[in-house]
């Protein structure tokens, strides 16, 4: 059984117009762990209230069994932190910002850190202003991934890439999870992502830990539900969420407990994304403003 | 803190930066109040604390692996760099004034003002950190926005140069006394130097302290 390397307990941050509420979770060392919510449930407070770079009202972060805020320093050390893309001095090349944070790293690994540029294919006597959005992201992943953190902590690490880059970079997650026991928490909106190389997943809602578990438990209490929309009686649309019924066919989305309700419907596993389409739209159905 | 130091100095210390420090050297220019020289430092920042926010300082710092409150002992260490680079500009310059330049121009070596001397020195670093103890903890409670802190801070040392040369135009004995480098005079000018020291280390420090304690409280 491996140890939780990150403790999160209770943790609230209240804004004007939004708030983090007990949010409480774990990350097992060597896991991969989705952290998924629609924009604005709170992925991004949670992550910079770890990091410290947001002050949180009450609760316990706790890494390695220690407060955060106590081991400050060490904690950042063994932790890697990517926002999206790198979006820092513009002017400055690659191998300037390399070099300005290998220094503040003890683990530093001046080879992992070439072996990735050539990986990503990235030109250190670039600038970063001149790489595009996708380079950023690599380049934001090459720093935090060359200094042997035993946490990654990543936000939006896959938006801006192309298919095969992010293929690229999910199985360096993969790689760096199984070979360093490696902890990797991410945020995404690419759900099947996911799919491709998460261990755990865990829900944000509405500032609110909604679930976490596996991605295998999480998926086994919903089934896709599909057949002909003339057969369905009113109590059993009720009962679909994310029902969206074209030319005489439906599909949708069911709890498992109800499973024996719709005994004449194709019923099967469903995907990550149409649990979350279930989850934030409910059984809002088909609800546009047109 | 050398880490952080080299950080600065590396991405953040702007060639313009430079050049305003590098000003100082116009302490040369004979019959001109000496003090004036030094307020093209406080212009650096300026330069230096903009830039820094276009370039997104904060967001890169934030995330090495160093205490929140130390992203601040950096700029304050950035700080007393431009302070010092300005210093050491202005030396070579004020002892050619002194030994060659206020002999071969006539009234030159008048001592309408402070004059060069280690009195102007002492006031000079003592300034400076006045200037990092005001600036940085107010620019630390917003640190996105520099303009207020900045442009008060700058025009406060400058009126309180003011007030220093109008003191020492006003009382040209004190004038020839600190700038007679011999006896008492002597020992009051090092000691002031000695003090200008200790309030340009020990506010920088104190500057260091508050704008930490800003910082900690704003969500970055």
């Amino acid at each position: 059984m491996n140890k939780d390397i990150l403790e999160i307990k209770n943790l609230n941050k209240t804004y004007p117009k939004f708030k983090l509420k007990d949010v409480s979770f774990t990350l097992k060392e060597g896991t991969i762990c989705g952290f998924i919510g629609r924009n604005g449930a709170g992925k991004t407070t949670t992550i910079k209230c770890i990091y410290n770079l947001i002050k949180r009202d009450s609760g316990e972060i706790l890494y390695d069994g220690e407060d955060i805020l106590d081991i400050e320093t060490k904690a950042k050390n063994e932790i890697g932190l990517l926002f999206g893309g790198v979006d820092y001095y513009p002017n400055q090349k690659i191998k300037t910002i390399a070099s300005v944070t290998a220094k503040f790293y003890k683990s530093w690994d001046q080879s992992l850190y070439r072996r990735l540029l050539d990986f990503f294919d990235l030109n250190e006597e670039k600038k970063i202003k001149q790489l595009s959005s996708g380079m950023k992201v690599k380049f934001g992943l090459t720093l935090a991934l060359s200094h042997g953190a035993k946490v990654l902590l990543l936000d939006e690490p896959t938006s801006g890439l192309d298919p095969v880059s992010r293929d690229e970079v999910l199985d360096c997650f993969i790689k760096v999870s199984e070979l360093n026991m490696t902890s990797i928490l991410f945020s995404t909106h690419v759900i099947s992502d996911l799919e491709r190389c998460a261990d755990e997943i865990i829900y944000i809602k509405k500032g609110e830990i909604y679930c976490q578990s596996s991605v295998e438990d999480f998926k086994a209490n919903y089934l896709h539900i599909e057949g002909l929309a003339t057969n369905l009686s009113a109590e059993q649309k009720e009962n679909i969420g994310h029902l969206s019924i074209h030319q005489g066919k439906f599909f949708g989305i069911v709890l498992k407990e109800q499973k024996d309700n719709f005994p004449d419907y194709i019923l099967k596993e469903p995907s990550l994304e149409e649990i979350m389409l279930y989850i934030e739209r409910g059984n809002e159905n088909e609800k546009t403003p047109f | 803190m050398k880490k952080l130091l080299s950080k600065e100095l590396r991405l953040c210390l702007t060639p313009q930066a430079i050049i305003l420090c590098c000003l100082s050297s116009l302490i040369i220019i004979p019959s001109w109040p000496s003090i004036i020289a030094f307020i093209y430092t406080f212009m650096a920042f300026i330069v230096v604390f903009p830039m820094a926010i276009a370039n997104h300082d904060m967001e890169y710092t934030a995330i090495l692996p160093v205490r929140k409150k130390d992203i601040v002992k950096g700029k304050v260490l950035l700080a007393i760099s431009i302070e010092t680079i300005s210093i050491l500009i202005s030396i070579p310059f004020a002892l050619l004034k002194v030994f060659f330049v206020n002999g071969s121009i006539p009234a030159a070596d008048a001592y309408t003002d402070l004059g060069i001397n280690f009195v102007l020195y002492g006031i000079v670093l003592g300034l400076s950190g006045l200037f990092n103890l005001i600036f940085i903890p107010w620019y630390y409670k917003n640190p996105y926005k520099t303009a207020k802190s900045q442009v008060f801070t700058t025009f406060l040392i400058m009126i309180i140069m003011m007030v220093i040369m109008s003191i020492f135009m006003i009382f040209p004995e004190a004038s020839k006394f600190v700038n007679t480098f011999s006896g008492i005079a002597l020992l009051v000018q090092l000691l002031s130097l000695f003090i200008g020291l200790l309030l340009f280390l020990g506010l920088s420090a104190l500057a260091a302290y508050l704008g930490g304690k800003q910082l900690e409280k704003i969500d970055l």
